[in-house]
C-alpha cells in the first residue's frame, strides 16, 4: 500500500446510522494520491453513504475523517468540504440545464480565496476562460460549448458533470456510478477519461456496480459489506477473496 | 290563562276566608297597613310596605301568600290603584276590587291614582316576587330561578325565608339551591358559629364567584374584630383559590385541546397530501368551510323532509359530509392537481384559484352571512368540574371527533392495502410505481381522504365557530404550521403539534391576545425549524 | 427560460413603450393630451404593480424562490411613505392624523420626526424592509427552508403581519390604516400635477428596473441564480454559499417591492393592512405567472394585462372579479405554464403551421382542408 504521507483522504472508525439502521457501522477506508480506488459491494452496502459523509450531505455518528492527515472532514458542511478540495460527481446527473456548458464550467472554476461578492459581479476572466477550455477539450465538449446542458444527451451530461467536478481542481475526486446508463462505447470513453484523470495531486474513489468497469480504471479496490469493509486490494484477490464471492454471489 | 288563575286565586282566597271567618284571624300580615303603605306617597313609603310584607312572609299563611302574590302582580303591572287614605284597589276586568281583603269594592267616586314602579321601588317588587314564589311556586324551575334572584340580593333577605322555603319544597335540587342560599345568608350572620360554619360550606363549593363573594367579606368589620372568623375566612380563600386555579389550568388545557382537535382536523388532510405528493393545498381551509355548509345543508333538509329528527343532524351529516368533501378533493385531484406533480409552486397557486372560486360560488348561493345552526340539546351546556372549569359539550365532541379521525386515519394507513400503498408512495414514488401499485389511484384517494377529513373538521366547527365563506381563509396558514411543526407525512407528528400550537394559541391568548398569540407561534416554529428542519416527527430514512 | 433569446427584442419593445409614456405624461402636464387624471393615476398605479411583480420575478423566475409574501415588503414602503406624507401634511395643516388622536396620542411620537426629511425616508423604504427581509431570509434560508415550504412561510409572516397592523395598538392606524396624505413635493395630492409626477416616477423605475435587471442576469450573479434554480445542491457541491447568494437577491428584491409600494401610496391616497392580505401576495404570484416567469418581461406584461382587467372590471362587474381572476389561475396553471410566453411560442408556431399548410396548398390540391 502507498505510505502514510500520500494518504490523500482517511476514514477511521466511521459510524453513520439513520434511526436504529446503521448504514455505515465502523468503515476503514483509505484513498491515496496517483490513484484511482474502486469502491464496490452490494445495494445497501453503504457506497454512496460514505460519499454522503465525504461531502457533507449526511453527518458521522462517530468516527474520523482527515484530509491530507490533519484537517478533520467531519465537521465541516458541503461548501466547506467543497472549498477544501473534495468534488462530486453524483449518480444522477446534476447539471445546471438551463445554462450552456461553457456556463456550467465556468461557474465551477470557483477561485477559492475570492470572495463571494467579488466572484458574484465579476465577468470571466481570461485565466478562468483558460481553465475552462482545457477541461472543456478534455470531456470532449467543444462542439456543445454553447449548447444549453438541457439537450445534452445522457451521457454527455454525465461527462459535462465530470467536468464541472474537474474544474473545481479537487484533491479527492468521488465519482458515484459514472457509467451508470451509458452505452458501451461511452463506457469506454468514460474508463479513458477517468483514467487520463489520474495524476499526482488526486485522488480518484469511483464507487460502481460494474465490475469490468473497474477492473479497467481502478489501481485498487475496497469491497464494502453491511456498512464495513469486507476487503481491500487488487481486483484480482478480490476475485480469488471467499468472502467477496459469498457477497456476491450468495451462498 | 292570567285571568282564569286570577280568578282562581281569589275563589280560594274567598274560600278560606269563609272557613276561618276572616282572615285578619292570622296574626300574620296586617294587609291594610301595607296596602296603605304600598300606597303611600314617595318610594320611602313603598319600600317600607315592601318591607313589611317580606318580613312577614316567612310565616305567612297560604292565603296570605296568594294575597301578597296578588297585590305584588298589581303593583307590577300597574293595576293596582290608589285612593285616599291609604285605600288600594286592583283593577281587573270585572271592575275594581278592594286591594286589602281582594273582594268586589263598592263603586269609588274619588279620583284613583295609578302607583308607578321606579329603580329602587322595582327592584324590591321582583324581590317580594322572588320571594312569594320561592315558597309558593308550583313549577320546582320557578322555585330555582327564584332562588338565584334572591341569592344575588341574600343580605337582604330575612334569613327565615329560605328555611321557610326549604320546609315547603320536596325537589332536591330546589332543596340544594336553597340550602346555598343560607350559606350564603349565614355569612352575615351574627352567630359566630353559624358564619364559620357558612365560611367553610362556601368554600367547599371553589368557584370564582365563591373566591370574590369570601375575599368581599374580608370587607366585614367582624373579619377585623374576630380571629375565628378570619381565619376561617382565609383558610377557606386559599382553599377556593387553589382550586379555581387548578380549574383554570385545566380549562386552558381543555381549551387549548379542543383548539388543538380542531387544527388537527384541517391539518391532518393536509400533512398526508404534502407527503404524498408534495403538495400544499390552498384550498384546504375551503374544504373545511364546504364541509360546514354541507352540514347546514343537512340541517336544512331534515328540517323540512322530517324536522322531528332535527336534532340528528350532526350525526347524519357525518356521512354525507365525507362522502361529498371527499368526491369535491377527487374531483379537484382529478381536473388540477395531478397535471402538476412536478410543479409544486404551480399547484400553490392552483389550489388558491380553486379556494377563491369555491369561496365566491358559496358566496353566490348561501350569502355572505354567518350561518345560523340548530344546536342540538346535546351540544349545548355542559357540565362544572372544578373551579370554573366547565366541560362544554361542543367542544367535547370536537375533541372526541378528532381523536375519532385521528384513530381511523391511523387504522386506515396501519391496517389496509390503501394505507400500505399510501405510505409505500409516500416513501418512495418510483419504486411504488415498479412494484405495481397505480400511483395515480393512490394519490386521487389520498386527496378524496384527505378532503374528506377537512370537510369534517368544518362539521366539527359548525357548532363552535362562526361559518361563513371566507372562514377557511385563516385555517390554511395554521394547519400549514402544524405540518411543519409536525413533520411532514407523519401522522403522529401532526397530531402533537397541533396539540402543541392549539395550547401555545390558548395558554398566550388570555394574556397578550390573539395577535400576539400567531406571532410567538410563528416564531416559535421558525425558531423550531432552526434546530430541527424536518419537524417534530421526521421521516425515517434517506433522502 | 424563454428570456434567453427573445428577451432583448422584448424588452427593447418594453423600453420603448415606457419611454414613450413619460413623455406622454409631460405633454399631459402641458395640458396638451387629453387623458383625464383618473388615467394617469391608474397607468401609475399599474406601474408600481409591475415593479412589484419584477422583484417577485427576480427570485421565482431567477431562483426559483416563490415568495408569497412580497405584500409585506410593499406594504412597508407604502407604510414608510404614507409617514412621510403625514409628516409633511403635519407641517401644513397641524393637525394630528385622525389615529393618532384615537389612540389618545397628543403629537407624533418622537421617532416619526425622523420621516420629516425625504432622503432619511428614501434610505428607510430601502433599509428597513432589506434588514426584516435579511433577518428572515437568513433564518429561513440558512435552515434549507425552500420550495413550497419557503413560500407558505413567507405567506404565514404576511398573515401575521396583517394581524399586527390590524391592531389600533400597533399604531399605525391600525384597520383605517393611514391617510389624509397633504401633498407630494408641493404637488396637491389628487390633482394632476402630483398624478403625472407619481406616474412619471413609477414608470421610470420600471424602466431603471427592467433595464438594471436585465444587466444583472446576464452577469455571474445572474447564473448563480439560474444554477441554484436548476440544482441548488449541485451549486452547493461545487463550493458556492448559496446562503449568501439567495439572501442578497432575497433583499434586493424585497428592496424593489418596497419603492413600488412606497410609489404606489401616494397615488391611491390611503395605506391599511388590506395589502398584507396573503391574496394580494398570490395575486401578484399570478401576475408573474400570466406574463411569465423570468426575464422580467412577462412580470410587467402579465401585471399590466392583469391590473388592466382588474380595474375595468371593478368597474363594470365587480362580482365577477374573483371568477375571473380564479379561472385565469387555472388556465395559466394548467395550460399555459409558462404564460403568455407559451402563447407567443404556440402562436409562432401555429403561424408555422399555417403557413406551411397554405404553402402547400397552393402546390397540391388538399383534398382535406388545410389544418
Amino acid at each position: 500500500m502507498t505510505s502514510a504521507t500520500h494518504i490523500a483522504v482517511a476514514v477511521e472508525a466511521l459510524v453513520v446510522s439513520f434511526g436504529n439502521f446503521k448504514a455505515l457501522d465502523e468503515l476503514f477506508f483509505t484513498a491515496a494520491y496517483g490513484e484511482v480506488r474502486g469502491v464496490i459491494g452490494p445495494n445497501g452496502a453503504g457506497k454512496t453513504t460514505l460519499l454522503d459523509v465525504l461531502t457533507g450531505r449526511s453527518s458521522a455518528s462517530s468516527g474520523r475523517v482527515t484530509l491530507d492527515g490533519e484537517l478533520d472532514l467531519t465537521r465541516m458542511n458541503e461548501v466547506q468540504l467543497a472549498l477544501s478540495g473534495i468534488g462530486r460527481k453524483f449518480q444522477k446527473p446534476s447539471v445546471f440545464e438551463a445554462l450552456t456548458v461553457w456556463e456550467n464550467l465556468d461557474l465551477a472554476c470557483r477561485r477559492h480565496r475570492r470572495s463571494l461578492l467579488r466572484e458574484v459581479f465579476s465577468t470571466a476572466e481570461a485565466k478562468d476562460s483558460e481553465a475552462v477550455a482545457t477541461v472543456l477539450e478534455r470531456i470532449g465538449l467543444q462542439r456543445h460549448r454553447n449548447a444549453r446542458a438541457a439537450t445534452l444527451s445522457h451521457g454527455q451530461k454525465q461527462w459535462l458533470e465530470i467536468g464541472m467536478v474537474l474544474a473545481q481542481e479537487p484533491k479527492v475526486l468521488l465519482l458515484d456510478e459514472p457509467v451508470a446508463g451509458m452505452s458501451d462505447d461511452e463506457t469506454i470513453e468514460t474508463a479513458a477519461l477517468v483514467r487520463s484523470l489520474r495524476g499526482p495531486h488526486r485522488a480518484i474513489v469511483v464507487v460502481e456496480h460494474d465490475m469490468e468497469f473497474v477492473e479497467q480504471i481502478a489501481d485498487s479496490v475496497t469491497v464494502m459489506h453491511e456498512g464495513k469493509t469486507l476487503f481491500e486490494g487488487s481486483m484480482q484477490n478480490a476475485r480469488a477473496d471467499h468472502r467477496v464471492l459469498d457477497v456476491y454471489l450468495g451462498r | 290563562m292570567a285571568r282564569m288563575l286570577k280568578t282562581g286565586a281569589l275563589a280560594l282566597v274567598a274560600l278560606v276566608s269563609l272557613l276561618l271567618g276572616s282572615s285578619q284571624a292570622f296574626a300574620g300580615m296586617d294587609r291594610s297597613a301595607i296596602v296603605g303603605l304600598l300606597c303611600g306617597t314617595g318610594s320611602h313609603a313603598v319600600m317600607q310596605g315592601a318591607d313589611e310584607m317580606l318580613a312577614n312572609l316567612p310565616t305567612a299563611s297560604p292565603a296570605d301568600l296568594d294575597w301578597a302574590r296578588a297585590v305584588v302582580q298589581a303593583f307590577s303591572r300597574r293595576t293596582l290603584r290608589c285612593g285616599g287614605g291609604g285605600v288600594g284597589y286592583i283593577a281587573t276586568s270585572g271592575g275594581l276590587i278592594d286591594a286589602a281583603r281582594l273582594e268586589a269594592s263598592p263603586p269609588v267616586s274619588s279620583v284613583l291614582r295609578s302607583p308607578f314602579p321606579n329603580l329602587r321601588t322595582r327592584a324590591a317588587l321582583d324581590r317580594l316576587t322572588a320571594a312569594i314564589a320561592v315558597l309558593n311556586a308550583p313549577a320546582p324551575e320557578a322555585r330555582l330561578a327564584a332562588v338565584g334572584i334572591l341569592a344575588s340580593h341574600s343580605d337582604l333577605i330575612p334569613p327565615a325565608l329560605a328555611e321557610a322555603a326549604l320546609k315547603r319544597t320536596r325537589n332536591p335540587r330546589v332543596a340544594e339551591a336553597l340550602r346555598g342560599l343560607i350559606v350564603l345568608q349565614r355569612l352575615h350572620a351574627p352567630d359566630i358559629g353559624q358564619r364559620v360554619a357558612a365560611i367553610r360550606a362556601m368554600s367547599e363549593n371553589a368557584t370564582s364567584r365563591t373566591e370574590n363573594e369570601l375575599k368581599s367579606l374580608r370587607a366585614d368589620p367582624v373579619y377585623a374584630a374576630n380571629p375565628r372568623v378570619a381565619a376561617a375566612l382565609d383558610h377557606g380563600i386559599a382553599h377556593v383559590r387553589l382550586w379555581v386555579q387548578v380549574g383554570a389550568v385545566l380549562s386552558l388545557l381543555y381549551n387549548g385541546v379542543s383548539a388543538g382537535s380542531v387544527l388537527f382536523m384541517s391539518a391532518i388532510g393536509l400533512s398526508i397530501i404534502f407527503g404524498l405528493m408534495g403538495v400544499i393545498n390552498l384550498a384546504q381551509g375551503e374544504l373545511l368551510m364546504v364541509g360546514a355548509y354541507a352540514t347546514y345543508s343537512v340541517q336544512q333538509i331534515i328540517r323540512m323532509i322530517a324536522p322531528g329528527y332535527i336534532s340528528l343532524y350532526p350525526v347524519v351529516a357525518i356521512p354525507v359530509v365525507f362522502i361529498l368533501t371527499g368526491l369535491l378533493g377527487i374531483l379537484i385531484e382529478w381536473t388540477v392537481i395531478r397535471h402538476l406533480y412536478r410543479r409544486p409552486l404551480m399547484t400553490l397557486l392552483a389550489t388558491w384559484g380553486i379556494s377563491l372560486l369555491l369561496i365566491n360560488l358559496v358566496r353566490v348561493f348561501f350569502g355572505t352571512q354567518n350561518l345560523e345552526f340548530d344546536t342540538p340539546p346535546y351540544l349545548t351546556g355542559g357540565v362544572a368540574v372544578v373551579g370554573d372549569f366547565f366541560i362544554t359539550w361542543n367542544h367535547l365532541a370536537a375533541i372526541v371527533f378528532a381523536v375519532g379521525a385521528f384513530t381511523a386515519t391511523l387504522a386506515l394507513l396501519r391496517f389496509t392495502s390503501i394505507g400500505l400503498f399510501i405510505r409505500g408512495v409516500t416513501q418512495n414514488r418510483d419504486m411504488a410505481g415498479c412494484i405495481g401499485i397505480s400511483t395515480r389511484r393512490v394519490d386521487m384517494l389520498a386527496f378524496g381522504f384527505g378532503a374528506g377529513l377537512a370537510g369534517l373538521g368544518g362539521l366539527a366547527l359548525s357548532p363552535i365557530y362562526n361559518v361563513n365563506p371566507t372562514m377557511g381563509t385563516g385555517f390554511i396558514i395554521d394547519s400549514f404550521m402544524v405540518v411543519v411543526l409536525g413533520g411532514v407525512g407523519s401522522l403522529i407528528g401532526t397530531a402533537v403539534a397541533a396539540l402543541g400550537i392549539g395550547l401555545v394559541d390558548v395558554g398566550i391568548e388570555p394574556f397578550y391576545g390573539a395577535v400576539a398569540a400567531k406571532v410567538i407561534a410563528l416564531l416559535l416554529i421558525i425558531l423550531i425549524i432552526q434546530w430541527r428542519p424536518e419537524g417534530l416527527v421526521a421521516a425515517r430514512g434517506r433522502r | 427560460m424563454g428570456s434567453g433569446e427573445r428577451g432583448p427584442a422584448a424588452t427593447a419593445v418594453l423600453i420603448a413603450i415606457l419611454l414613450v409614456l413619460v413623455p406622454l405624461m409631460g405633454l399631459h402636464l402641458l395640458g396638451s393630451v387629453g387623458l383625464s387624471v383618473y388615467l394617469v393615476n391608474v397607468v401609475g398605479q399599474v406601474m408600481c404593480f409591475a415593479l412589484l411583480a419584477m422583484s417577485v420575478d427576480l427570485m421565482w423566475g431567477g431562483a426559483g424562490v416563490l415568495s408569497l409574501g412580497h405584500g409585506l415588503f410593499f406594504a412597508i414602503g407604502g407604510y414608510l411613505s404614507a409617514m412621510h406624507l403625514l409628516r409633511t401634511a403635519f407641517a401644513k395643516t397641524h393637525v394630528l392624523p385622525d389615529f393618532l388622536q384615537f389612540m389618545g396620542q397628543t403629537r407624533f411620537p418622537a421617532y416619526w420626526h425622523l420621516f420629516d426629511s425625504l432622503p432619511l425616508t428614501l434610505l428607510a423604504i430601502l433599509l428597513i424592509p432589506g434588514v426584516v427581509a435579511f433577518v428572515f431570509g437568513f433564518v429561513s434560508f440558512r435552515s434549507r427552508v425552500n420550495g413550497v415550504y419557503f413560500s407558505i412561510i413567507t405567506q404565514a409572516l404576511t398573515y401575521t403581519a396583517m394581524l399586527l397592523m390590524f391592531r389600533n395598538d400597533t399604531g399605525f392606524g391600525g384597520n383605517n390604516g393611514m391617510t389624509g396624505f397633504h401633498a407630494v413635493a408641493g404637488l396637491p395630492v389628487g390633482g394632476a400635477g402630483a398624478a403625472v409626477l407619481l406616474t412619471t416616477l413609477s414608470t421610470l423605475a420600471v424602466l431603471v428596473a427592467l433595464v438594471g435587471g436585465r444587466l444583472l442576469i446576464t452577469t455571474r450573479f445572474g447564473r448563480m441564480l439560474v444554477a441554484i434554480r436548476d440544482d441548488e445542491p449541485r451549486l452547493r457541491f461545487l463550493g458556492y454559499d448559496t446562503l449568501w447568494l439567495k439572501l442578497s437577491a432575497w433583499c434586493l428584491s424585497a428592496m424593489v417591492a418596497a419603492v413600488a409600494g412606497a410609489l404606489y401610496v401616494p397615488q391611491v391616497g390611503i395605506i391599511n393592512p388590506s395589502l398584507l392580505d396573503p391574496s394580494l401576495s398570490l395575486e401578484i404570484a399570478v401576475w408573474v405567472a400570466v406574463g411569465g416567469r423570468g426575464g422580467f418581461y412577462g412580470a410587467i406584461i402579465g401585471a399590466v394585462l392583469v391590473n388592466v382587467v382588474k380595474f375595468w372590471l371593478s368597474a363594470a362587474a365587480p362580482s365577477l372579479w374573483p371568477f375571473v381572476l380564479s379561472l385565469l389561475v387555472l388556465l395559466v396553471v394548467l395550460v399555459l405554464p409558462n404564460g403568455l410566453t407559451d402563447l407567443s411560442n404556440r402562436s409562432r408556431s401555429w403561424m408555422a403551421d399555417l403557413g406551411r399548410g397554405l404553402r402547400d396548398s397552393g402546390r397540391r390540391r388538399p383534398e382535406r382542408g388545410a389544418g
